[in-house]
Formats: structure tokens, sequence, C-alpha cells
């Protein structure tokens, strides 16, 4: 058996009192498309959050290929893990460029960590692989929503991960520019082998373009397994408490609230 | 094509170049203003002994263009970086409190009777109780979410400094109280050029530590979540970076008094010229902030005859309208 690329063990957290994640438990495996769904409050990005590193658990603990987060040092484990954050907080006078550079920050080296020119070429070839090339010298302030995301992933590329975590990469932005970055995480996914996890609200991208849905319900696992199979109509509804229904549709399943 | 030249990469270097050689020529110029006519001839003659022009030129007017450069340049780096880690346009050595607590220690070392490098000393002591007070808060409040905190705790601290200014000079005599008032307006009128020389060796570790961290500090302009993901630690480069910045600007405060506006001014014009990258900001803000400095010396020198202006009144008076022009123009632009 290979070690898992991401591997999860009784991880709990709590703020004070509120207890939001009550022991998850999973693997990812290398190579995998994961998709993080549950209702709001379900600890989603508390999960998230705890699966980059950026905070350490409470109890239980993180592997990436077998060794704990929490024992990696910081520009090592931002050599392995990429984020893409849900909002973009880079300076608006940043160019596309510049900001694509920031992803090789933790692989400069020497006394002034300059880029080199082999930093700047990794940053131009992860602008050419999200469609952004023309962009590089424009201004972040200058892009569209949907622009801005596809520099954002160009910078989590530039790390040149392992794993790549994305927080509701396609939230507020339209149909064609969620296609394009579903596409775009799907190609990454088969091409490249990247494993990829994302926090998504929709499933219907989640079952168009990922191989497994993992379905948080306050603080827990509460379901796991293809789209094909999990998104089922009375396991939603009690999830959700929403009433909705699913369609079945050339294999795939798909979601739809009722009126 | 070629296009090495005119690519963004290499334009920060360029500019840089520039804007530092604007600084040197700036503080070449400035023996040759003031209220002495100096003579050519004597300037330019070899003599074993220094003769009173070359005396006037040296160890007057060169050393404190010098001395000014020195300062400026220190209160326009640590503006740059209060700005960025607070993540606050407002930051400054001023806003926090550091010049205001370097001042009241200069103030009681007045009261007290001391001289000279005494009173640097005290203002130093100040100053840095000030960085002790930000940094001790910094850390025990860790989570990222304090930038806005600190500011305000910078700001109250700040008040409570001036207060206990207002308290000595109340308590103080006449001859006392001017003195304050005047130290109050900041001054580079220094003689000879080995305090130069000294200040320049105790700001240059600080600036070497802040520019080597440049890359951090663009990371920090981002999220802290986003800081992590890439490597660095917000918390810890912030309190490094806050730090030393602090302890710049009390060394300053303590030997040249309170001079505002440059750690406001000065790296929000550099940020238009040279862009967002702290690792040309930050030399570059060095280099127009003591600029300006030694300029506002020569114009202080200038336009009040004999009674010189003391520089931070110049400063103020030409900072306050051009940093109303940048930021008129900036709102105007979005």
């Amino acid at each position: 058996m290979t070690t898992p690329e991401v591997s999860v063990s009784d991880l709990r957290w709590s703020y004070g009192e509120n207890e939001v994640l009550r022991g998850c438990t999973f693997d990812v495996a290398a190579g995998e498309f994961v998709c993080l769904a549950g209702p709001n409050g379900a600890g989603k990005s508390t999960l998230l959050m705890l699966l980059t590193g950026c905070a350490a658990p409470q109890t239980g603990a993180v592997r990436l290929a077998g060794e704990k987060l929490g024992a990696m040092s910081e520009r090592n484990r931002a050599r392995r893990i990429a984020v893409v954050p849900q909002t973009e907080s880079t300076p608006p006078s940043f160019t596309a460029l510049q900001t694509v550079l920031l992803g090789r920050t933790p692989w400069l080296e020497g006394f002034l960590r300059f880029d080199s020119a082999e930093d700047r070429a990794i940053a131009r070839d992860a602008l050419e692989t999200v469609g952004m090339s023309d962009f590089a010298e424009r201004p972040i302030g200058k892009l569209s929503g949907g622009e801005r995301r596809l520099v954002t992933i160009a910078r989590a590329l530039a790390q040149r991960p392992a794993l790549l975590m994305l927080d509701e990469p396609a939230a507020s932005l339209d149909l064609m520019h969620q296609q394009s970055i579903f596409r775009l995480l799907r190609r990454l996914n088969q091409e490249e082998s990247l494993t990829i996890i994302a926090v998504t609200h929709d499933l219907n991208l989640a079952s168009l373009y990922s191989d497994r849905v993992l379905l948080l319900n306050n603080g827990e696992v509460v379901g796991d397994g293809p789209p094909a199979e999990l998104l089922e109509e009375t396991f939603l509804q009690e999830v959700y408490g929403a009433e909705l229904w699913t369609h079945q549709h050339e294999g795939r399943r798909y979601v739809g609230l009722k009126p | 094509m070629n296009r090495t030249l005119d690519t963004p990469e290499s334009r920060p270097w360029l500019k840089l170049v520039l804007v530092a050689v604007a600084g040197v020529l700036v503080v070449l110029a400035s023996p040759f203003f003031g209220s002495t006519q100096l003579n050519w001839a004597n300037l330019l003659s070899r003599g074993s002994e220094l003769n009173i022009d070359q005396e006037i030129f040296l160890n007057l007017r060169l050393s404190r263009a010098l001395f000014a450069a020195l300062v400026g340049g220190a209160l326009g780096v640590a503006g740059a970086v209060f700005q960025v880690t607070l993540r606050n346009d407002l930051a400054t050595p001023y806003t926090l409190g550091v010049s205001t607590a370097a001042s009241l220690g200069a103030l009681i070392a007045f009261h007290l009777s001391l001289k000279g490098l005494a009173v640097s000393g005290f203002a130093l002591m100040g100053g840095l109780l000030s960085v002790a007070l930000i940094l001790a808060v910094a850390r025990w409040l860790g989570g990222g979410e304090g930038t806005v905190t600190l500011l305000l705790i910078g700001i109250t601290l700040n008040l409570l400094f001036a207060s206990l200014i207002l308290v000595l000079q109340y308590m103080s005599d006449p001859h006392e109280t001017f003195m304050i008032v005047r130290w109050l307006m900041g001054g580079v009128d220094v003689t000879g050029l080995s305090i130069s020389g000294w200040l320049a060796m105790v700001l240059l570790p600080f600036l070497v530590i802040l520019v080597i961290r440049g890359q951090s500090l663009n990371v920090l302009m981002l999220d802290d979540l986003t800081a992590r993901s890439l490597g660095v630690h917000p918390d810890r480069s912030r309190l490094i970076a806050i730090g030393a910045a602090s302890f710049m600007a009390a060394i300053v405060v303590g030997f040249a008094g309170p001079i505002g506006f440059i750690g406001l001014i000065i790296p929000h014009a550099v940020r238009r010229i040279v862009g967002d990258d702290h690792r040309f900001l930050l030399p570059a803000c060095f280099a127009v902030g003591g600029g300006f400095l030694a300029l506002a010396d020569i114009i202080g020198r200038l336009i009040g005859g004999d009674l010189e202006i003391p520089v931070g009144i110049v400063t103020a008076l030409i900072g306050g309208p051009i940093f109303l022009y940048i930021v008129i123009r900036k709102a105007r632009t979005l």
C-alpha cells in the first residue's frame, strides 16, 4: 500500500466551548481530486486551515506523505502545499507577473532572496498554464474577478506544489469562469497528477469534475465517496435541511433545489 | 527582440539607482548653501590645517547634510516598514508613539539639567521603551488580527506621551520651556563628521536586516493565511520588522528630535516611483528620505536668513501640502 498524500486522523478543534471539528479521519491518495462540501458552519474552513498547516490542530494530526505538518519547516511545507484563498488580497498595483512571482517565495535563495531567471521562467510558465500570459504586465486591480482568480491559481502553481488546496475557487464567478477554472483544475489533476482538495458549495461542480466528495456536517465527515454515489436525494436533504431533487444524466448526478 | 532593459523586472534597479544618485547629489550640493558665502580659493587651497572656509564646508555644512540624510533616510525606512507591517497608510514612527516617547525621554533629560549625549541617550531609552511596549503588546496579541489594535494602542500611547510632555512643559521655567519647544521642532545642526559616522554604523545593521527581509514584507502585503501558505510566518516577520524599524526611529529621534511627515510621505511617494517590492522600496526610501531632509535643511537655512528655521518645521510645511496632493490625486484616480 502506498502512503496516502494526505492523512487526517482524529482532527478536533474548538473555539472555546464551540466544538467545530469533532474528530475527522480520512485519507486523500496522491493524484486524487477531492471536493470538500457541507452546510455553512460545518467546519469546512477550519478543516481547510488545518489541512494547509496554517494552524496547528488541538488534537489529532495531519500528515503529508507520512510526515506530520507540524514537524515540517514553514518553507518546506510551502514548497509542497499551495493554497488559493477565497478572497485575493494582492495589492492592486502588483502586476499579474509580480503576483505570481510571490509564489516563488519558499524557493528563493541567496542573501537578498532575489528571484532568478529560473523563478521568472516558472512564473511565466504558470501564467501560461492558466491562460493569462497576455495579462502578465497588467496590474491586478485592472483585472476582472475571474482573471484575478486565475492569477491567484497561477501563484499557487508557481510554488510547484504536490498538493493544491482551494477555498471556493468558483465562488461569485460567472458560469464561463466556473467552467474554465474547474476544467483547469481537472487538467492539472490529470496531466500533472496534482493532488487537489477544493472546498466548494457547488455540488454540481463537484459532480462534474472531482473524483470524490467529502461531506462535512457538524464537524464530522458524514459522507465520503464518488459524487455519483454520494449525492443522493434523501441523504442530502437530511444533511442540508433543504428540499431538493437529484437527477442522473450520463452517469453523473446533479442536484437542484425545489421551488 | 531584445527587451532585457525595459522588462519590469529590471526597472526597479534603474529607479533605485536614480533616486540614490539624486539623494547623494542633494547631500553634496548642500554645503554650498548657507548664510556665509564661501571663498572658492580658500576652499580649494591646501594647508596642514583646515582654514575657516574649509572648516565651515566640512565640519558644519557637509556634516549636517550627511546627518540630515541619515536621519531622513532612517525615518523614511521606518515609515515604510510600519505601513506594510500594520497594513495601514497612517502607521509611522509618529502614530505608533515611538517619536513622542523618545521626545519625552529627551525632555526628562532637560528637566534633570542633563546636556549633550545624555539627552540623546534618554531619548533613545524613551523610544526603546515604547518599542518594548508595542512589541510586548504585539507578542501578547499573537494572532494576525492584531494590526488595527496595535495601531490603536500606538495612537493611544502617543497621546499619553504627548500629555506627559505637556506636564513637563507646565512644570518647567521659561528657559527650559523654550529648550523643550525648540527640541520638539527637530534639528540637524551637528558639528563634525564623526557623529554621522557613528550614526551610520548604528543604523546600518537594522537597514540590512530589513532589506534582507524585503521579500517577507512583500508577502505580508497579502493576508496572513496566504503569507503562511507561502512559508512566511506573519507574526514573527512583523515582530522582527517592527522591532528593527522602531530601533531606527528611536535612535534618530534621540539625535535629531521628532521630525514629522517623513515617515508618512516618503514611503507614499517612493511607492509610486519604485513600486511595492520592498527589496527595492526600502533602500529607495532611505535615499529619498535622506535627500528630502537634507533638502529641507537647505531650505530652512536659506529662507530664514540668519535665523535658521528648524528642519522639523520645514518638513511639515513642505510635506503637508505634498502629502495632501498625493492623497487627493490618488483618491481622484481611483
